[in-house]
């Protein structure tokens, strides 16, 4: 029986920054599309060729995406759940003109400050010629001392 | 009826997205001459005349940025080099000219004929020589994600080629539907609600007794109670956890990183194994959407025609596509202790070829647990191959391997 190691994932892989791919914003909009009421899934575009009632170009980055996605996703799984609600009550589905969905705002989602990106090491080097003075804070603050 | 047929009980499907059969396992026929990979000669011409090789230079992220394109019109280019006459041959030869159109950078357009050598990808290179690897599974449509994943759930993308709802007033049922119509049991697991459903957003809306997370995948590994179908979602995208831990997309999207993938497939395949009860009554299959716009050498075959026709302003080509050739060659495993070691499934390019598309999934599962005479499908549905037939050992295997996650 062979064992195969499977490493970790680096962890400098996550990016919760990335923009979202095409695939997502339609899975934005599918799931709005199941939130809405026929009457207010219209194909009205605004001028740059989107629809109306998708809220997906306001999704800047794959986190955001994720944290809107699973709003959606409780809704849709609500509104089931009223539905089942209404049809145990003997309620009709669709009794009555169909209620003006709103669908949730898109949350904001605040990242963790991305880390500094170390500076290459050639680069570091160049930075401190060889024979100048250490520049540590102590170093410094005792240089504007003497000034 | 071999033992290991007799034994099946469940078939789990994992899908995973966007990546073409070379690019993942075509350095495989360097160790395995069966396996239709690459030859080490393949080669496409860039936009300036020069040739774009097929080499072993892929890597795990930040190199298919931008997203390479593969909705209908470009993947047409990457089949038949831009040519629209009617004479016209899948040539395979327009990979590096479509993905210059999104960057303009003659170099980075020639990354899209890289593939991983076997050992960047242990999990996956490790279950295709395992196991059985499919030489000629094809995705459903030569087109993105959507359409094709619905051919995995309902046989048909009801005459669509591209992104849009596709699911009002469909004429089949799904494959969940029809089990469940049957007393079976039927769930399609996806990862978390972050990551949620990719695309039968109508099944969560009004049956969503059919959903479950990942997590719940692996209690019922553990507890023994997976139903008959089992339908796996990988993560989609990188975001936190419901404790702030870091989440990766495992779906192998680019520009997502592809050792979380192998993750992820590693993770499916231990949580089976670790049951015994389980594994010896499991089939898994691990296949990907479509190639995600990435070379293969392989031209799609012609199909069966799924009586819809997709008129030119779908398919963006100018021409009305009649769902009568499939779309580009994807990755499909089927694993199982009654699979027998290093089995090759035959394609196109072999003796006895045998063609395989994401309806042979739909058609595999109501053949098995409903009913094979089950008429109301699709017409590619219908004609499609079905795979326990690779289930064919007396006697179960001890000596399949076992992944150890860092």
């Amino acid at each position: 029986m062979a064992i195969i190691k499977v490493p970790k994932t680096p962890a400098s892989a996550f990016n919760p920054r990335r923009t979202p791919s095409d695939l997502i914003r339609q899975q934005i909009k599918h799931l709005e599309w199941a939130l809405l009421p026929a009457a207010q899934r219209q194909p009205t575009r605004r001028k740059d060729g989107t629809l109306t009632w998708f809220k997906g170009g306001a999704v800047k980055t794959e986190a955001q995406a994720a944290a809107y996605i699973a709003v959606l996703t409780a809704r849709v799984q609500d509104a089931y759940a009223d539905y089942q609600a209404r049809a145990a009550r003997g309620l009709p589905r669709d009794a009555g003109p169909a209620p003006v969905v709103r669908l949730p705002k898109v949350p904001t989602v605040t990242l963790a400050p991305r880390p500094r990106a170390k500076a290459p090491k050639a680069a570091r080097k160049r930075a401190r010629p060889s024979g100048a003075k250490k520049t540590t804070r102590k170093a410094v603050k005792t240089a504007r001392r003497r000034r | 009826m071999p033992v290991g047929l007799d034994k099946l009980k469940h078939i789990v499907v994992l899908m995973m997205e966007n990546r073409s059969f070379d690019h993942m396992l075509g350095g495989l026929r360097a160790l395995d001459s069966r396996i239709d990979g690459l030859t080490g000669t393949e080669f496409n011409l860039d936009t300036n005349g020069g040739q774009a090789p097929a080499t072993p230079d892929a890597k795990f992220q930040s190199q298919l940025d931008p997203d390479p394109n593969h909705h209908f019109a470009a993947v047409d280019v990457q089949i038949f080099d831009g040519d629209l006459s009617p004479t016209r041959q899948a040539t395979m030869g327009g990979f590096v000219k479509s993905y210059f159109e999104q960057r303009r950078d003659v170099k980075h357009s020639k990354k899209i004929m890289f593939h991983f050598a076997p050992e960047k990808l242990p999990v996956l290179t490790t279950l295709a020589r395992e196991f059985a690897v499919f030489n000629g599974w094809f995705s459903s449509i030569p087109g993105p994600t959507l359409c094709n994943r619905a051919f995995a759930h309902y046989g048909s993308s009801f005459g669509h080629v591209d992104m849009n709802v596709f699911y009002p007033n469909t004429i089949f049922k799904s494959v969940y539907q029809r089990l469940d119509a049957a007393g079976k049991k039927a769930k399609i697991y996806f990862f978390d609600f972050q990551s949620s459903t990719m695309e039968i957003v109508n099944l969560l809306q009004h049956q969503p007794q059919f959903f479950g997370s990942f997590d719940q995948f692996q209690r019922d590994c553990v507890a023994g109670t997976l139903p008959d179908y089992s339908f796996i979602e990988p993560n989609y995208s990188d975001h936190n956890g419901s404790g702030g831990e870091a989440l990766l997309a495992s779906d192998q999207h680019p520009d997502h990183d592809v050792r979380e993938g192998e993750r992820f497939i590693a993770s499916v395949y231990n949580s089976l194994q670790a049951n015994p009860a389980l594994w010896e009554s499991t089939a898994l299959l691990i296949v990907y959407d479509e190639h995600g716009g990435i070379y293969d050498h392989v031209p799609p075959p012609p199909c069966t025609p799924d009586g819809a026709v997709a008129q030119p302003g779908q398919t963006g080509t100018g021409k009305p596509f009649f769902f009568d050739r499939l779309g580009v060659r994807v990755p499909a495993i089927l694993v199982s202790p009654w699979v027998a070691k290093g089995t090759v499934v035959p394609g196109p390019n072999d003796a006895n070829p045998r063609i395989f598309e994401h309806a042979s999934i739909p058609k595999t599962v109501t053949d098995f647990f409903v009913d094979p005479n089950f008429a109301d499908r699709s017409p590619r549905e219908k004609a499609a191959e079905t795979f326990t037939d690779l289930i064919s050992l007396d006697v179960m295997r001890t000596d399949t391997p076992v992944f150890q996650l860092g």
